[in-house]
């Protein structure tokens, strides 16, 4: 099945490279469809926690995206509150079979340090972002230590 | 001691006369193979021949049975004459392979050569000619020894022969085959790649060597290693000399590209006809040929596929400008994938199709029958969806009766139409329910219209839709899906957001869940989770 040995080798190659940004990944010896990790974003706010995501691979893949949930709660304008994010790098009408997994936690790393208020999930939260970004910053901040997960020490 | 003498004495007589090739047909070793002979003649005959033969000693052994000489009989295979000096072994002919042995004298001179003594062949145009095709030749390149006219490396295969007919001339001197590496590559692969493989070569004489593949339908029913033959496109004989060596796909896969001269008796064919067979299997006969898959390659370069990343062989080589490679088991995930969101492409010259993956330009397959690798039953769905799609990219309708979906294409002016080859149900070209008389409004809802004043008895509309036999499915069917705005293809959304892109491949609208209509920037501000 390509889907299983592409993502071994994936997942492997992910944990060899030792990202600072996205790390801890699980994964189920009996289900190597779904992953978890944690992101460790360097941009205030979010610098002030992480955020366990779940990344599930269909059995298709990689002939079809992979879908990308946020399990911790995160206060940001690109993803709503059930923790679901639009990435356009795994939109059905983006999506290419040679797109990696690292290159898909990338752009989401780089969507959470860099919020995109064009294309908001959640309007107030983009609208503050855009119009009062002294007002988001502070909720934010709050909202990141009540919420999300430890950053790992080192 | 005079028996051991005699023995002695009859072994060594044995062996002096195999040298010379005067063994008998027999020569009781274990790597004898049988094979048929046809002459151009009409006539077949059987001989047993013995791998460790050379092409000259075939000749005497088929001259006693042809009743003519060995400096008479010429043997070509596939396109191309073998030396006197080329050894069977070379060849690996396959047991019972069918070998033509064709008695032909060259055309000019028939009446003359019909009457020609054992003696006289000094000139050329009573030669007679045995040629071996089908298949006798396997793999012959890998078995090649690097002999003083053995030209595997050359780059290109084309001797262009300005004077058809000139080719006589280099008879002879061409001791190489139709289906050598040489051509497999020159074929399959750009200059750059050649160089490669022979900088590959040079540096370890063995490893993986490229070949052709074909799907193999009967018995293998999977893709193989194919051989390339050659035959007169007029009397579809294998006794012919070509005038250049095929160069690329477009030489072997085009019609009339490449010039030859048929020898057969009476034949006046002047093209080649190139075809491919599988090797796997024993030949079942002439008409036993497969498709050739050309973008099916060994995969020399190891190349990575594409979507798993691993390097095997075979792969799929797309034939975008870059090339995407893919090894063929993502290739089949890759088609039923699609094939299951019918996503294939109806394009009008080639058919049903797909482009690859990334979604190159012009990189559509042109060859439909790589699609068999999906196996049986996909293979079935692809063609029964293929024509669909054919038919109504040409205006056509299916018919909407239960299990029927009959291809009919309708006169454009009348909205009956008659499923007449099919389950004979008329029904109305607009709405495609039963057909009606009176205005036909195929925008009203999504489910099926109820038709006007035409029942016996009058009633109620709502009470007769819940009343309806196929109630379940057709309520199923409103309740959980909404029509594409543009094209009507009832579509559920089974989760995600209210972006909704159609799921028919010519349509591909952009839609909104709620709005059902296009997707706009409003719909994404105001409801695009819901």
């Amino acid at each position: 099945m390509a889907a299983t040995r592409r993502l071994q080798k994936e997942l492997a190659d992910i944990r060899k490279s030792g990202i600072k940004s996205f790390r801890d990944i699980q994964v189920d010896e009996s289900n190597i469809l779904t992953w978890q990790g944690l992101i460790v974003p360097e941009n205030p706010p979010y610098n002030k926690g992480a955020f366990r995501i779940e990344v599930n691979f269909p059995a298709e893949y990689p002939f079809k995206p992979p879908k990308i949930n946020f399990k911790t709660k995160i206060y940001h304008p690109n993803v709503d509150e059930k923790g679901q994010v639009c990435l356009p790098i795994i939109s059905a009408e983006n999506w290419k079979p040679a797109t990696k997994t690292d290159q898909v936690i990338e752009a989401l790393i780089n969507l959470v340090n860099e919020p995109e208020p064009e294309h908001p999930l959640r309007a107030d939260l983009a609208e503050d972002y855009t119009k009062d970004r002294k007002k988001f910053m502070k909720n934010a901040e709050e909202f990141t230590k009540k919420n999300s997960e430890k950053r790992p020490a080192d | 001691m005079l028996r051991f003498l005699l023995a002695l004495f009859n072994g060594l007589w044995r062996s002096l006369l195999a040298m010379f090739g005067f063994s008998s047909s027999q020569p009781a070793l274990t790597d004898q193979i049988e094979v048929f002979v046809r002459t151009n003649t009409g006539e077949k005959v059987s001989v047993s021949l013995s791998t460790s033969w050379n092409i000259l000693q075939v000749k005497k052994s088929l001259a006693s049975k042809l009743n003519s000489t060995v400096e008479d009989l010429r043997i070509i295979f596939a396109g191309k004459e073998l030396p006197n000096d080329m050894v069977i072994q070379q060849c690996d002919l396959g047991h019972h392979s069918t070998l033509h042995a064709i008695r032909v004298v060259a055309k000019e001179n028939q009446q003359q050569s019909s009457s020609v003594s054992n003696t006289d062949t000094k000139t050329k145009d009573e030669v007679k000619t045995a040629t071996i095709s089908e298949d006798t030749v396997k793999n012959v390149v890998s078995e090649m020894p690097p002999s003083p006219s053995s030209k595997e490396e050359e780059p290109c295969l084309v001797s262009p022969d300005p004077t058809p007919g000139s080719s006589r001339e280099t008879r002879g001197t061409c001791n190489r085959l139709l289906c050598d590496a040489s051509t497999i590559i020159t074929i399959q692969m750009s200059e750059a790649e050649q160089r490669k493989i022979r900088e590959l070569k040079t540096n370890d004489g063995f490893g993986e060597r490229p070949h052709f593949y074909v799907y193999c339908v009967r018995p293998c029913n999977t893709v193989r290693v194919g051989k390339l033959r050659v035959r007169c496109s007029t009397c579809k004989q294998g006794a012919l000399t070509l005038h250049r060596d095929p160069c690329n796909w477009q030489d072997v896969l085009t019609p009339g590209q490449i010039t030859a001269t048929c020898e057969t008796l009476h034949c006046t064919g002047s093209e080649a006809e190139f075809f491919f067979k599988c090797r796997d299997h024993e030949t079942s006969g002439e008409d036993d040929t497969s498709v050739a898959l050309y973008l099916v390659r060994a995969n020399l370069p190891q190349v990575s596929c594409l979507a798993c990343t691993d390097i095997s062989s075979p792969v799929v080589v797309f034939e975008c400008p870059d090339a995407h490679v893919m090894c063929l088991d993502c290739f089949v995930t890759f088609c039923i994938s699609r094939l299951n969101e019918r996503q294939f492409l109806h394009d009008t010259r080639i058919g049903y199709t797909l482009p690859c993956p990334i979604g190159c330009q012009n990189s559509l397959i042109r060859e439909v029958h790589h699609f068999k690798l999906m196996g049986d039953n996909h293979y079935e769905r692809y063609q029964r969806w293929g024509t669909e799609e054919a038919v109504l990219n040409a205006g056509g309708v299916l018919c909407p009766y239960p299990g029927c979906g009959q291809g009919i294409i309708p006169d454009e002016d009348c909205r009956r139409v008659a499923c007449l080859n099919g389950c004979g149900y008329v029904f109305c070209k607009l709405c495609l329910q039963g057909y009606h008389i009176g205005d036909c409004h195929p925008e009203d809802g999504n489910g099926p219209n109820m038709v006007e004043n035409s029942g016996m008895f009058n009633v109620d509309p709502t009470r007769a839709a819940s009343s309806r036999w196929d109630e379940a499915t057709s309520l199923a069917i409103r309740v959980t899906t909404k029509p594409c705005p543009k094209c009507r293809t009832p579509t559920e959304r089974d989760g995600g957001c209210m972006h909704m892109v159609c799921t028919r491949s010519s349509c591909n609208f952009h839609w909104c869940w709620v709005c059902q209509t296009e997707w706009t920037r409003e719909c994404m501000a105001a409801h695009w989770f819901g």
